[in-house]
Parts: C-alpha cells; sequence; structure tokens
C-alpha cells in the first residue's frame, strides 16, 4: 500500500514537473533565448471592401495584401543593432511594396545619454489617436485601410537623443531631410480637394514634391508625485500638402509648433490635458490663401475602467483657427474657426483576454461628420491572430474633414501567422 | 472570573500580534526579499482546451521603504507581437500606483489606469496584483489555525466592490513565511481561483519562488510561472526604473 502511494506519488510529481519545466521545453530552446541574435516576424494577409462604391476607382477593395515582416535583432554591450522590414505584394495597386520599418543603432552616451540613429518611428503626446504635437510621419492610408494600428506610425531617418538629467529629461529628433505623412492622396482613397471644389482619387493623384531641409522636433519632460509634464516645440513644414503654389499645385509650407502637456490620474482614472500652438511660417498674417493659417490646438481627455475589463475613454479635441478675418476677408477662405471633435473609445476583453472588442468613435458637432472604428480582434494563441473591423465615416458635407472620406468607409479583416 | 478575561483579553491581544506579524513577515518574504533583484521569468498559459501560450521576461524589482513603495519593471522578450514591450509599476503603499507600458512599434508611452489591479497580467490567469503584491492593509487578516508546517489565514476584503472575492484564504510556511497555497472564495463560498507555490530555493539567504501556478477552476484554465537566474542586491537605482528605462531597459 505505502509502495502504491510512493509509486502514484512519483508519477503525479514527474507529470507535474513536466508541466512546469518551462526553461526545458523545445519550443523556446534555451540556445536562442540566450544568443545576442534574435530574429522574429510574421505573415499577414489583409483584405478589405468599401461599404459602398466609389465611382472615382475601378477596384473597390480597400486592402488586398500579402505580407512579410521580418526583426533582426543585436544586443551587444555597448549598442544594439536592430532592423525590421515589411515587403508585401498589394493587389489594390498592383504592385510589390518595400518597407524600411526601422534600422537603428541603439548606445548610451555617458551616463545620462541616450542615442538612437537611423531609420525609426518616434512619438510623443498625450492624444489617443489625436495629434498636437506629434509631428513625426504617420500612414493615414495604413490606418484607413485597416491595417495592424502598429502601421498608423511612419519611420523616418533621424538622430534623436535622450538626455535624463535631474531637473528636466531633454529629448530631441533631428530628421536632416523632412518626411511627410503618408497622407490620402487619392490613390487608395479619393478626397475633396478645395480647389476644383470636387473629390479627387483613382486616375488623379497628388504628387507633391517634398521639401529636402530637416525638421527638429523638441521634448522637455519631467514627472513629480505620479505627474508627468512636457513642454513641445517643432520646425519644419506641414506634414501633407495643404498648401498651394503660385501655380496651384499642392505644397508644403514652413510651420513651427510650441505646445505643453499634463498627465496624470485622477478619481482612479487618466487624466490628460494637452495644448499647441501652430504657426504657418510663411504667412504670419493669415492673408495668404495659399498658405494654410496657423492654429491653436487643446485638448482634454479622461480615461477610466467602467466595469472590470471594460475601459473607457473620451476626448474633448478644439482647433481653433488663427487670423480668420484675414482669411475670410482678403483670401476668401469659406472655413470655420473652430473645429470641435469629441472621441470615445470603448474596450472589452473576453474569453482569458483573447478576444478584445473595441469600438473608438471621432464625433465633431461643428463639421457634422463623424469617423467610427469597430474592431475585434481574435489571438488564437502564439502564432495565429485575427481581426476584423470596419473604418466608417458619415458626414453631411462632402468638403468636411471625415464627411469627405464617406466613399472610403470599409470593412476587413487580416489573419497573421508570427513566429 | 477577572483573571479569565484578562487571560482572554490578553490572548486576544496576543493572536492579533501574531496575525499583523504574519502578515507583514509574509509580505516581506514575497514582495520584499533584499533592497532590490531581477530574475527571468517565463509563463505558461493554457486553457481549459489545453491550448497553450508562453510569455518571456525579465522582471526588476527595487524598495524605495521596506513594506511600502516599490517600483517594477518588466520587460518582454517573447512571442513576437509582445517582444519589446515593457511595463512600469510605482507601486505605493497609500495611494494608486502609476503604471506605464510601452508599446515599440508605435514607440508608444501609454500610462494604464491603477484601477484594474485584479485583471489580467498579460493574458495570464496572474493579476498585476499577484506579481506587485497586494497591499495588506486592504483586508481584514483573521488567523484560523495552524498545522505543523503552516499558519492558517482567513482574509475579507475592507472594500468588497473593489474585488471579485469575497474572502481569500492562505496557508502560510511557518519558517519562510512564503504563502504556499493562497484560495479565493466567491458568496457562495464557492473556491474559484487558487495561486500555489510549487517550488522554492534558496537564494542568497532569502527563500525564493521559483515555480508557481494559478488555477482559475471557473474557466479550467492555469498559468505556470518559472523564474530562472533570480539575483538580490544588484545595485538598482531609481533611474533604473524611469521613463528612461521604458525605451532602455537595465542591463542588470
Amino acid at each position: 500500500m505505502r509502495m502504491m502511494r510512493s509509486i502514484l506519488l512519483f508519477f503525479a510529481s514527474s507529470l507535474l514537473a513536466q508541466d512546469a519545466d518551462l526553461w526545458g521545453d523545445d519550443a523556446w530552446n534555451e540556445e536562442t533565448s540566450h544568443s545576442q541574435w534574435q530574429w522574429s516576424g510574421f505573415t499577414s494577409i489583409g483584405f478589405g471592401y468599401r461599404l459602398s462604391s466609389d465611382p472615382l476607382f475601378n477596384k473597390q477593395e480597400t486592402l488586398s495584401e500579402w505580407r512579410f515582416h521580418s526583426e533582426l535583432e543585436y544586443d551587444h554591450e555597448q549598442f544594439d543593432f536592430q532592423v525590421e522590414a515589411d515587403v508585401w505584394y498589394d493587389d489594390v495597386l498592383n504592385k510589390t511594396e518595400f518597407d524600411l520599418r526601422q534600422l537603428t543603432v541603439d548606445f548610451s552616451l555617458g551616463s545620462r545619454t541616450d542615442v538612437t540613429l537611423g531609420q525609426q518611428v518616434s512619438t510623443w503626446g498625450t492624444g489617443d489617436l489625436l495629434f498636437l504635437n506629434d509631428f513625426f510621419p504617420k500612414d493615414w492610408q495604413s490606418f484607413f485601410a485597416g491595417r495592424e494600428v502598429n502601421y498608423l506610425k511612419a519611420p523616418a531617418a533621424a538622430l534623436r537623443m535622450r538626455h535624463y538629467f535631474q531637473l528636466v529629461n531633454v529629448d530631441w529628433v533631428l530628421t536632416p531631410e523632412f518626411v511627410a505623412d503618408r497622407y490620402i492622396n487619392g490613390e487608395r482613397f479619393s478626397f475633396y480637394n478645395p480647389q476644383w471644389q470636387q473629390s479627387l482619387g483613382g486616375k488623379k493623384v497628388i504628387r507633391a514634391n517634398e521639401p529636402s531641409q530637416p525638421e527638429f522636433s523638441l521634448r522637455l519632460f519631467k514627472q513629480l508625485a505620479g505627474w508627468e509634464y512636457a513642454v513641445y516645440g517643432y520646425r519644419g513644414y506641414e506634414k501633407s500638402p495643404v498648401g498651394f503654389d503660385v501655380l496651384g499645385s499642392p505644397t508644403y509650407h514652413r510651420k513651427q509648433n510650441i505646445g505643453l502637456s499634463v498627465r496624470g490620474s485622477v478619481w482612479g482614472g487618466l487624466l490628460n490635458i494637452e495644448v499647441a500652438h501652430h504657426e504657418a511660417l510663411d504667412d504670419k498674417q493669415g492673408d495668404d490663401p495659399l498658405v494654410a493659417n496657423g492654429q491653436n490646438r487643446w485638448l482634454l481627455g479622461y480615461e477610466h475602467e467602467l466595469i472590470k475589463k471594460l475601459n473607457w475613454s473620451m476626448q474633448y479635441y478644439v482647433e481653433q483657427t488663427h487670423d480668420v478675418y484675414a482669411a475670410r476677408e482678403l483670401a476668401g477662405w469659406q472655413g470655420a474657426e473652430h473645429r470641435e471633435v469629441w472621441t470615445q473609445r470603448l474596450t472589452y476583453l473576453s474569453y482569458q483576454d483573447k478576444l478584445t472588442w473595441s469600438l473608438f468613435v471621432f464625433y465633431s458637432p461643428t463639421d457634422e461628420d463623424s469617423y467610427w472604428r469597430p474592431n475585434i480582434q481574435y489571438r488564437h494563441n502564439d502564432h495565429w491572430l485575427f481581426d476584423v473591423g470596419s473604418n466608417v465615416f458619415r458626414g453631411s458635407h462632402e468638403q468636411s474633414f471625415f464627411g469627405q472620406f464617406d466613399r472610403a468607409s470599409n470593412a476587413y479583416i487580416n489573419v497573421k501567422y508570427q513566429f | 472570573m477577572k483573571y479569565l478575561i484578562l487571560l482572554l483579553l490578553v490572548w486576544q491581544v496576543q493572536a492579533e500580534m501574531n496575525v499583523e506579524t504574519i502578515i507583514e513577515k509574509a509580505n516581506m518574504a514575497s514582495f520584499y526579499a533584499g533592497d532590490d533583484g531581477r530574475s527571468d521569468a517565463r509563463m505558461m498559459i493554457v486553457d481549459a482546451q489545453g491550448n497553450k501560450q508562453m510569455r518571456q521576461f525579465v522582471i526588476w524589482r527595487k524598495d524605495i521603504e521596506d513594506g511600502g513603495d516599490q517600483s517594477f519593471l518588466v520587460s518582454f522578450s517573447r512571442p513576437a507581437d509582445v517582444k519589446g514591450t515593457v511595463f512600469l509599476v510605482h507601486k505605493k503603499a497609500l495611494a494608486d500606483d502609476d503604471r506605464w507600458l510601452y508599446l515599440p512599434a508605435l514607440d508608444l508611452e501609454k500610462r494604464i489606469a491603477a484601477s484594474d489591479n485584479r485583471s489580467s497580467f498579460v493574458g495570464s490567469d496572474f493579476f498585476y496584483e499577484d506579481v506587485s503584491g497586494r497591499h495588506p492593509s486592504a483586508d481584514e487578516h483573521q488567523l484560523v489555525g495552524d498545522d505543523e508546517a503552516h499558519y492558517l489565514l482567513k482574509s475579507t476584503p475592507k472594500d468588497s466592490h473593489a474585488v471579485e472575492f469575497a474572502y481569500y484564504t492562505m496557508e502560510i510556511d511557518k519558517t519562510t513565511f512564503l504563502p504556499m497555497l493562497v484560495s479565493y472564495y466567491d458568496t457562495q463560498n464557492k473556491k474559484y481561483r487558487e495561486v500555489e507555490v510549487l517550488t522554492v530555493e534558496n537564494i542568497k539567504g532569502h527563500p525564493t519562488v521559483m515555480q508557481s501556478k494559478v488555477s482559475n477552476f471557473n474557466t479550467g484554465g492555469h498559468t505556470l510561472m518559472a523564474f530562472r537566474n533570480p539575483q538580490y542586491d544588484i545595485g538598482l537605482t531609481d533611474a533604473d526604473f524611469s521613463s528612461r528605462s521604458l525605451r532602455n531597459p537595465p542591463d542588470k
């Protein structure tokens, strides 16, 4: 009887040990986990279709691609090297594309400075999908098409330095050659062209010459008793060609910004406030009809967990355009002085957090338009990930910010295998 | 009669002293060994159907005050979709914790609301609170018995709305003061969750949990956590737990 018990115990413990010996398993063998080289990546397919057709396009697909993403990292005691690239066949544009997402060397200079040199993605600011002080390139085409949200940020070849001092931390990014947003240019989605007073896209697309001058971004930041304070600066260009040259072609005008933000926890949630002062350096009086005027931008945000696993966030955002009188009287501009946007985000986790339901809505009472982003993500295991969602634009006026993309509304699905 | 009351009173006081001491020692043993520490860690998340997911990370900790404020940093290396993700917690004994999550693909420093202490730690059956510790003052503790090796405690939340359990029980090792088995019960007295220590090793005089397991009896899933190469008193500083470490975790 005693022997029986010990045999049973032995089997039970060895079974348990097998189950619990996470370091000895084959799936992640120890060799690779301690090697200085790390390789990972994924392959994915994405498919999206317009909810209502856009007559400017022959194809109504908004996303149809097979993508291969690869990352290679080398950790050295003195530096980190990282390269990340995407290759995909884009069936909407009928071409194979390549994107170098990252090619960087990271190292420290002394004990207080970190340097990132090379092709990289940068982000700062407190807004959720609203950018007041972040002038790093964004990929609105990917965002509208329903690619993974990681692709909202586009890379740029830059030098980034972060200095950590007692008094304040200093973070700056020098992009030697300006990099624009991957803005909606008519190639994949049509947009409203105010000059022609009609939608443009399909056969006619915008190709503006990008300035080859540098742009410079600066952030001073500090944390005090759980509150994060930041001051921002930028000198460069509009991130998309919203202005026109004397021949009437879309062009990038010079831009400067200063701003600040505060973020901290209040009433069991998170509060953020951010302001920015955008200045149009090529038209300080605001009376040149070819140059988009400067703006003040204001943001108030709050995030809270409503019930367990259900998160809610709200943002109130205002754009106040400068020198509206001059623009209207002298330049015949017809826009509104104020643009207000409310956003709501709801995120719900279910099925052991493998299934994420989310809805993000932009709504503008001044423009009378909205942008709805429902999405469901399913993480089957460490390899297979699925997501389905939609981008729905609604508006009463074809020239309004979201209303102009009415015919870009789409539904999409992505299937990803990662390794 | 007078003496009896006095005796009872003394016994009562002694028992309460004991509970407080046990809880304090358990808290110290579980979350405050040494002044700082780091360890490699892996989790295996297994659902009711036997599907497995893995997470691999390094965890660093530094105590600001023994038994009080402390900081945690967790840097993920696997799988691919969480690689480079860094999680920073400034745990506060008397206020809400401050938490940040760094998402490398977007270069995004995300602040996380502190209210969800009892939500899943990166998709596992562990809660954030299991990793960084639950404040002992959040519950009323009661010594309900002991056996040769363990103290048996029952703890009831002071704010029952803030948590999903009605109460939990702990079997605390009498020599190491590590809670070896923590069982969570709902209002129907049904045990729906347990956290069990599987192996303990002595690392530089600190009894250290090397393997633990959380079972969720409602979902039928469980998560195993295994540590490797734990180290104490490696000289971490506050700077190692600043926003700098979100983009550049310590080499230690």
